[in-house]
């Protein structure tokens, strides 16, 4: 049972703001309540007070420009971004990605924002941005402010908002390359991953000019394999090189020990799911892969 | 402690109801308004018992935070029955004999109105099966469940 609770429905982000000071720690924002609800109903978060977001209009725009790249409002719930032309068109690991995520019943309540700021470790929709180089926009007390996903995540976990932030709108850049999306589970539905990753590569030429690797569950929140991405930039993309940059990864990952799976076994899926996904990104190699 | 008045649309029949602020469209359709066909298993969004129709797409009824749900439409199983008799998908899944105890039914037949109603092509069944990705049924092993989707969104 959730404890008793005050009920807010601000109609202006300033609204949102000043409630959430006002009230501090004790209050908390509504989106699709998809990760709320539950942590309240488990008692593992306590709040007296909700300030629902939902209320406050402009927070839902999905629009694209070939030159500025897409602009998602925090509300967009995972299931319409699953469905929006413009994603297919453009974004289709985005897609991919949400697959995954929960069950078709709770992403058509889940928005983006809320599964960004929940930040945890494997969250899907942040691996991903992270390896498509997402800005995320802040409404903060006078004014808003853009920052680079990679910022919005500090190190030690959780988000770099302060009481009275709101995160209002992701911003991806136009596409470079091509992108990829894995995520492995014992239960095909609804089962926690035990590794998930994202490899987004350009080549030109056959040479790589743009890498990332964003690796989930591996610390505090989601990681960039930077020396493998290092690794990767101006080299061939084929076997040889992909092999060094998996390397690194493995030597750089740190995955958890636990019930689930043990730590050498999830550095052993790792790098078979590297391999495969990495061999799909040639098409030499695609004809060649041996699994 | 306050109660506020929300105003829902269940079943076609405009509602008033005075909730907690606390409570969730779960414990709003079940406790306030005694429609017990939306049935409840976690509470946590994992199972899909309490699938209903919010404003037409499949939820948690146990994820609607009650207050948030006011000026929304909700289709439960109650009202899935036409002038007194159940419809097509419900008599297709008492043809192939889609239920044993019954408790993940309703939430099965609303995934599956959802489903079938975005539906334009006939319907395969690895779509069947991803689109009840999140219920589930500890008794029939799904088979016969899928089976009777298929037969009432192919005919
Ligand atoms: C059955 C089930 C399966 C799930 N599976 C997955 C999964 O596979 N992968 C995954 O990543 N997650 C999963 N989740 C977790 C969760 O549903 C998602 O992360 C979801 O996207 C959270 O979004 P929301 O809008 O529902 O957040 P809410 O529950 O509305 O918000 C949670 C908290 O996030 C913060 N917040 C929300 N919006 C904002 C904002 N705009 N600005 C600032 N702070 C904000 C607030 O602190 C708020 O209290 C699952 C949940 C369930 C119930
Ligand atoms: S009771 Fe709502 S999903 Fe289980
Ligand atoms: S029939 Fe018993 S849970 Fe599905």
């Amino acid at each position: 049972m959730i404890d008793p609770l005050q009920y807010f429905a601000p109609t202006t982000l300033q609204q949102a703001s000043s409630l959430l000071v006002q009230w501090g720690p004790r209050a908390r924002m509504l989106s699709g309540g998809t990760a709320l609800l539950p942590a309240l109903e488990r008692a593992q978060w306590s709040a007296t007070a909700i300030v629902n977001l939902k209320t406050i209009p402009g927070l839902r725009e999905l629009e694209f420009d070939p030159s500025d790249g897409l602009h998602v409002g925090a509300l967009v719930t995972l299931a319409e971004l699953q469905r929006s032309p413009i994603v297919r068109a453009h974004y289709p690991v985005l897609q991919e990605t949400i697959a995954y995520v929960a069950t078709p019943q709770v992403r058509n309540l889940a928005t983006l924002g809320g599964n960004l700021c929940v930040a945890t470790p494997t969250a899907d929709l942040a691996i991903i941005l992270l390896a498509l180089d997402a800005r995320v926009t802040v409404h903060r007390v006078g004014g808003k402010d853009t920052l680079s996903l990679d910022r919005f995540y500090p190190t030690w976990g959780g988000t770099q908002l302060a009481q009275g932030e709101i995160l209002t709108g992701i911003s991806i850049p136009p596409p470079r390359g091509s992108a990829r999306y894995q995520r492995f589970m014992v239960r095909q539905a609804v089962d926690v991953p035990l590794v998930n990753f994202a490899i987004a590569l350009e080549q030109q030429e056959g040479q790589i000019s743009h890498a990332r690797i964003v690796l989930g569950g591996s610390g505090p929140r989601p990681l960039r394999m930077i020396r493998a991405e290092r690794a990767l930039l101006g080299q061939l993309a084929g076997r040889e090189t992909f092999a060094r940059a998996i390397d690194l990864v493995i030597a750089d990952a740190y995955p958890p020990d636990d019930l689930r799976a043990s730590r050498a076994y999830r550095h052993e899926l790792l790098r078979v799911l590297l391999r495969r996904t990495f061999s799909t990104f040639t098409t030499t190699d695609r004809a060649n892969a041996s699994f | 402690m306050p109660l506020f008045d929300i105003h829902l649309t269940v079943n076609n029949i405009p509602t008033k109801v005075a909730v907690r602020p606390q409570a969730t469209l779960l414990d709003v359709l079940r406790d306030a308004l005694g429609l017990m066909g939306t049935h409840e298993g976690c509470r946590v969004g994992e199972c899909g018992s309490c699938t209903v129709l919010l404003d037409g797409k499949a939820v948690n009824a146990c994820l609607v935070l009650a207050p948030d749900a006011d000026g929304r439409t909700i289709t439960t199983v109650e009202g899935l029955e036409q002038d007194g008799t159940l419809n097509a998908l419900q008599q297709s899944f008492v043809k192939h004999g889609a239920l044993q105890c019954g408790y993940c039914t309703s939430g099965m037949l609303m995934t599956a109105t959802a489903f079938l109603g975005e539906q334009n092509n006939a319907v395969a069944e690895m779509q069947v099966r991803e689109a009840l990705a999140g219920n589930l049924c500890r008794c029939t092993g799904y088979t016969k469940i899928v089976k009777a989707i298929l037969a009432a969104g192919n005919e």
